[in-house]
């Protein structure tokens, strides 16, 4: 997990670096600071699993084990990218390997995960649905209806909020009067709480419980994280909105320096190891940022393929 | 190891951003993720970070410039004092050579404000005049505020747009000569801009112009030296025509409908070496044939020099009036110019069998469509224009 919360945060630093380069077209939302719910919510899943994401779906993709490769050459709009370079940033994602390419439109993930969790329990497949979304979905008509058709029929989905404060530059508690957004899950008749979402091993546990509740055939469940992007909203927000303290606060709580400062104290973790990880997934990232600058672009004949169902 | 820093596309509408404050000084040493330098964009400040580990080398931009996306702005080395090529900046492998940097080269995009009083006074204007502007990549520095206080409306950004061909902003292009990318950009981003936003609907008619052209050859052998193209009997013939309908002029604008005073000026499609020019050409239908001849054939050559006679005009005129007869055209429609109501396209004079009064003869006529936005004038009064036009060109 460590390692993989490692690959998410160097992929979203990669892509900034290749953005502040001019190398990388359109903007971006990055996740850098939320790699514990990303990697923790992934970890619990089986192959067969499915989550769906939002319009900040970088680290989801790398948790869910899309290849490096396929996912930078998506962000550079080339023909290997896992959209065919069509999607582009917002709509990675690869259904053969357990993520729906992403839905930007906030809260729109929702009633398309009730949908595919229904297609698993009417079809009597054992496989769960991870939804993504943040806090500002959860004011969104799409979360109710879709919570509730999923808690009415038990659908097996597990729904993940990653609260990140802010809603764009919204503060969440300016457009809530719920102390806790899992407060919510009460009106749906499912369990619902708040974790520590900078903390993957409570992050892995919490999930653990809420798929092998969706398993099981007793429903959804709804996980709030708490946690923090670094990174202003999109690229073209310097995110002046966050009081300095609270940002050097959250700092603080970073999930990857923190998971570094427990198990290098209890020794299972070494500065020797931990640069080694990273050095390899640098390497990774080298050899992504290689295959997809080197990669054809969709051809203008191919502009209508893949676009409409058959 | 030298690496240029650019200035990433960190707008939501635009591409460019003005140079706030460098946040630090020459030679000092800058870590990859830290903050270079603080700019301004469309929407926010914000802070642009640097990519490379190294020393700060070069500011290639000053405080108050308002530079382009993907300009260099600062060049980073590894080591503090290493020599590295300073003449390389545009051709640095850092760059993608298929980046603004090149198309840059052709213009200016680092505006650097000519006097401190200048960057001190921002320009004013209201929003729907700077979304215009941006459309049809005008400066707003150089358009002139008819609002209190030198306000910029949406108008003056029209009126700029219709007198700017002088300076080679104005309009548009053909495939004829040297490519005018400037002139190129500029009729793009006016078709589009009119062709979105105006609903268009189009009334062609077939006009007998057998009397107007026998009228033409006994002129044109009396007066060799001031002939009479078929142009300036449509020329002519509009005007008028155009006087005796006021829905003409009435003009939609941000919502509102507005009244212009009838005047009869008409804005001419002129087919310049590399490019159209839009030639507004004031009405003269009141003159002597000679006259009003002589003052548009000079309006013409004038406009052909890429030199224009007249200024601003108070009001613009409201009808366009575009002629492909001369390329054996049979038919077109144009599109509507900005600040106009409608505009006439001329197809080529040709000789046709008509029956009229049970009796077959040939006739010269000639099909000529009236584009018109339709949130001003509908069908009707556009099928009246073409008669009215029919008219007087049967009575010159």
């Amino acid at each position: 997990m460590y390692r993989q919360m490692v690959t998410c945060r160097m992929f979203e630093n990669r892509v900034n670096s290749l953005f502040l380069q001019g190398k990388m077209p359109g903007t971006i939302h990055q996740a850098q600071g939320q790699e514990a719910c990303a990697v923790g919510v992934c970890s619990v899943l089986t192959e067969k699993d499915m989550i769906t994401s939002t319009h900040r779906p970088h680290e989801h993709a790398v948790a869910r084990g899309i290849p490096l490769k396929s996912l930078m050459a998506e962000l550079f709009a080339k023909k290997t990218g896992c959209c065919a370079g069509k999607g582009g940033s917002m709509h990675i994602g690869d259904p053969a390997l357990g993520m729906l390419p992403a839905i930007a439109i906030v809260g729109g993930g929702i009633p398309i995960a009730a949908g595919y969790a229904l297609s698993f329990q009417y079809l009597k497949q054992p496989s769960i649905v991870a939804c993504f979304f943040g806090d500002g979905a959860a004011n969104i008509g799409s979360f109710h209806e879709g919570i509730n058709m999923a808690a009415i029929w038990d659908l097996p989905v597990v729904f993940v909020c990653e609260n990140n404060l802010y809603a764009a530059s919204t503060h969440f508690r300016k457009v809530m009067r719920v102390e806790r957004i899992s407060d919510r899950a009460a009106a749906y008749g499912i369990p619902g709480s708040t974790i520590d979402g900078n903390d993957v091993e409570a992050v892995y546990d919490a999930m653990l419980g809420a798929v092998e509740r969706a398993r099981e055939g007793k429903g959804p469940t709804l996980l709030e994280l708490e946690t923090y992007r670094s990174a202003g909203h999109s690229r073209s927000d310097p995110g002046h909105y966050r009081p300095k303290e609270e940002v050097v606060a959250w700092k603080e709580r970073d999930p990857i320096t923190r998971f570094e400062g427990k198990y290098l104290a209890e020794g299972l973790l070494s500065a020797d190891l931990i640069n080694e990880i990273k050095s390899k997934v640098e390497g990774e990232l080298n050899e992504a940022v290689a295959y997809a600058e080197e990669s054809p672009s969709p051809l203008p004949e191919e502009c209508l393929t893949d676009v409409y169902a058959n | 190891m030298k690496h240029v820093i650019i200035l990433p596309d960190l707008g939501q509408t635009t591409g460019e951003a003005k140079i706030l404050k460098w946040q630090r000084v020459l030679g000092e040493k800058v870590e990859s993720g830290e903050p270079l330098i603080e700019v301004e964009t469309d929407k926010a400040t914000m802070e642009v970070e640097s990519y490379a580990d190294g020393y700060l080398r070069e500011m290639l931009v000053q405080e108050g410039d308002v530079v382009s996306a993907f300009l260099p702005i600062a060049i980073i080395t590894d080591t503090a004092d290493e020599g590295y090529e300073t003449n390389s900046v545009v051709s640095s492998p850092e760059i993608d050579q298929e980046s603004e940097v090149k198309k840059a080269n052709e213009s200016p995009v680092i505006l650097r404000p000519a006097s401190a009083e200048l960057s001190s006074s921002k320009v004013k204007a209201v929003p729907a005049a700077r979304a215009l502007a941006r459309n049809l990549g005008i400066e707003l520095n150089c358009v002139r505020g008819t609002g209190s206080g030198g306000l910029i409306s949406k108008k003056d950004v029209e009126q700029h747009a219709l007198h700017s061909g002088d300076k080679g902003t104005g309009t548009s292009i053909g495939e004829r000569g040297e490519f005018h990318a400037k002139a190129a950009k500029a009729m793009a981003e006016i078709t589009t801009w009119s062709a979105q936003t105006i609903p268009h609907f189009y009334v062609t008619s077939d006009i007998d112009l057998s009397a107007a052209l026998e009228w033409r050859e006994d002129w044109n052998a009396q007066y060799p030296d001031v002939k009479a193209s078929i142009n300036a009997l449509f020329v002519r013939a509009a005007s008028k025509a155009l006087l005796e309908i006021p829905q003409f002029h009435m003009v939609f604008r941000d919502g509102k409908y507005e009244r212009k005073n009838p005047t009869g000026d008409t804005l001419i499609v002129v087919a310049l070496d590399d490019r159209l020019d839009l030639v507004p050409f004031p009405n003269a239908s009141n003159l002597s044939w000679e006259d009003f001849l002589r003052r548009l054939n000079k309006t013409l050559e004038t406009s052909k020099k890429g030199h224009l006679s007249n200024g601003p005009a108070e009001s613009p005129p409201v009808l366009g009036l575009s002629n492909l007869g001369m390329f054996n055209v049979k038919q077109f429609t144009a599109i509507i110019p900005p600040g106009c109501t409608s505009i006439l396209a001329v197809g080529a004079v040709r000789d046709r069998v008509i029956v009229k009064n049970q009796q077959v003869g040939i006739r010269k006529i000639c099909s000529i469509t009236l584009s018109a936005d339709h949130r001003v004038v509908d069908g009707v009064t556009a099928a009246k224009f073409l008669e009215r036009v029919q008219v007087h060109l049967n009575s010159l």
